[in-house]
């Protein structure tokens, strides 16, 4: 990058032009997740979305949007993994996990005790593989949001800190306001 | 009114079917994957390759009787991505009525299957573009200022080997897209062959379709989609993605009694595709 490339952050978040068919999108409900979005960037991007009819992991990611060629802006978005005809893929899962990305939700997992019988078969033939991915996929939710929590209490206690530091602040300077005027000779007593 | 004691078609015995001389392909996607990015064989004793990334140092300007320090500036750090091989399968079975009696065989399955699991890799590499940190949106349909603002950034980026056309891997419906703008654009456009030879050009076998602006356009099916867009992407061939690959699709056969008699037919391939320098792809979302 440049340096008149800038990156904007949140505070002034990145819309794109909407369609008559995103507008319609937006008014579906979120799909509903494992894992609670972070940004309501991803929220939008779950509104009207389908999961895939595949085995599948679903991850909330950051993207750095192009806006033009002088302009870009940080947003959030939605991106799947296949994990159909590989379910051991927990060593790129980590690497995206290392990226950034956050996972949400996985579904269409094949295990032995499914009903449908195609569906058994190819567990076992894989070995229960998506059985253990789901193990280390919870694992690494668990790891993730824990991070997120411990995030976020860190962020709490400082707010709660500073809040306290300018209290302390302003019942200083309100003593200091309203305690009595020595006088000149008093001073020097 | 019917002519009685007439000889019919139906009094003769006759063959029931006869079959035509050509048999037609079925309709799925070819592969386009293996071109466009670095290939290396499986590794040996290991599940794992690392693809390395070189680092880079920094030099400053040094004045007269001056003393340079070892700093940040004079560390060289080189960092890898890991591939680690998984397989892919594909099982048929064929029963013995069919092997004895019908016209599909066991070497007609393997080459099947062995195309099955071409398209699954493909899509394998056609989902990577989903995992790119850097996105152009467009507003409705694919442009080509879109294309090109995704290539400014890969070069803005520096990417080496610049000499190497960039490769847009798009969508059937973003190519529509884009077609459709050269020819609703202006006269000018016309007179220009460069512009012609997008639209000219028939698709070839590995989805090549034309090259604009010193970019490659590849046209294909299977790409994830998200936000009501396809997760189309512009990268360096070279450099943005890489992978691990067997030499072929591994054929497991075994005959079955008592779960059918049937003959067993298992594919299964070693392979990993991952992403290896970010910034030499950009992904281009557009309507699907």
């Amino acid at each position: 990058m440049t340096t008149q490339d800038t990156i904007q952050t949140d505070d002034s978040s990145y819309t794109p032009q909407l369609t008559q068919r995103d507008r319609i999108r937006l008014k579906k409900p979120p799909f509903a997740t494992k894992y609670q979005p972070l940004h309501p960037e991803t929220v939008d991007a779950l509104r009207g979305w389908t999961p895939p009819r595949v085995a599948y992991v679903l991850f909330e990611r950051w993207v750095i949007h192009l806006v033009s060629d002088a302009e870009k802006r940080k947003t959030y978005d939605i991106a799947t993994l296949d994990v159909e005809g590989r379910p051991e893929q927990i060593a790129k899962i980590r690497t995206l996990v290392n990226k950034g990305f956050r996972i949400l939700h996985w579904g269409n997992f094949h295990y032995a005790s499914d009903k449908d019988e195609e569906s058994q078969k190819k567990a076992v033939m894989y070995g229960h593989a998506w059985a253990k991915l789901e193990e280390d996929l919870v694992r690494e939710a668990e790891k993730q949001q824990g991070d997120y929590r411990a995030k976020e209490a860190l962020e709490e206690n400082e707010a709660l800190r500073q809040k306290l530091a300018a209290y302390e602040a302003k019942e200083k300077a309100a003593q200091k306001a309203s305690a009595p005027k020595l006088t000149a000779k008093e001073a020097t007593n | 009114m019917g002519v009685a004691n007439l000889t019919e078609y139906s009094n003769s015995v006759n063959y029931p079917k006869v079959l035509s001389d050509l048999i037609s392909p079925a309709f799925v996607k070819s592969v386009i994957g293996l071109n466009l990015l670095h290939a290396e064989d499986l590794p040996v004793r290991s599940m794992v390759k690392q693809f390395r990334k070189e680092g880079s140092l920094t030099a400053a300007a040094l004045a007269e009787s001056t003393a340079l320090a070892i700093d940040a500036n004079g560390e060289l750090t080189r960092t890898a991505v890991d591939a680690t091989v998984a397989k892919c399968a594909v099982s048929s079975g064929l029963t013995v009525e069919q092997l004895r009696f019908g016209d599909i065989d066991l070497a007609t399955i393997a080459d099947k299957q062995a195309n099955a699991i071409a398209r699954y890799v493909d899509n394998d590499f056609l989902a990577g573009a989903a995992n790119l940190s850097t996105a152009v949106t467009s507003t409705a349909g694919l442009t080509i200022d879109d294309v090109m603002l995704g290539q400014y950034n890969i070069y803005n980026s520096e990417c080496p080997n610049k000499e190497v056309q960039l490769a847009a891997v798009i969508a059937h419906k973003g190519f529509y897209q884009i077609k459709k703008e050269i020819v609703q654009s202006g006269a000018s456009a016309w007179t220009n062959p460069q512009m012609l030879a997008i639209l000219q050009g028939a698709p070839q076998a590995n989805n090549f379709v034309g090259s604009l602006g010193s970019i490659d356009f590849y046209a294909t099916s299977g790409f994830a989609t998200g936000s009501g867009d396809n997760k189309q992407m512009i990268i360096h061939p070279m450099w943005c993605f890489a992978g691990v690959f067997d030499t072929s699709p591994q054929l497991v056969s075994t005959m079955k009694g008592s779960e059918g008699l049937y003959q067993e037919a298992v594919s299964y391939y070693f392979y990993d595709i991952i992403e290896w320098n970010d910034a030499a792809g950009v992904l281009l979302n557009s309507d699907t």
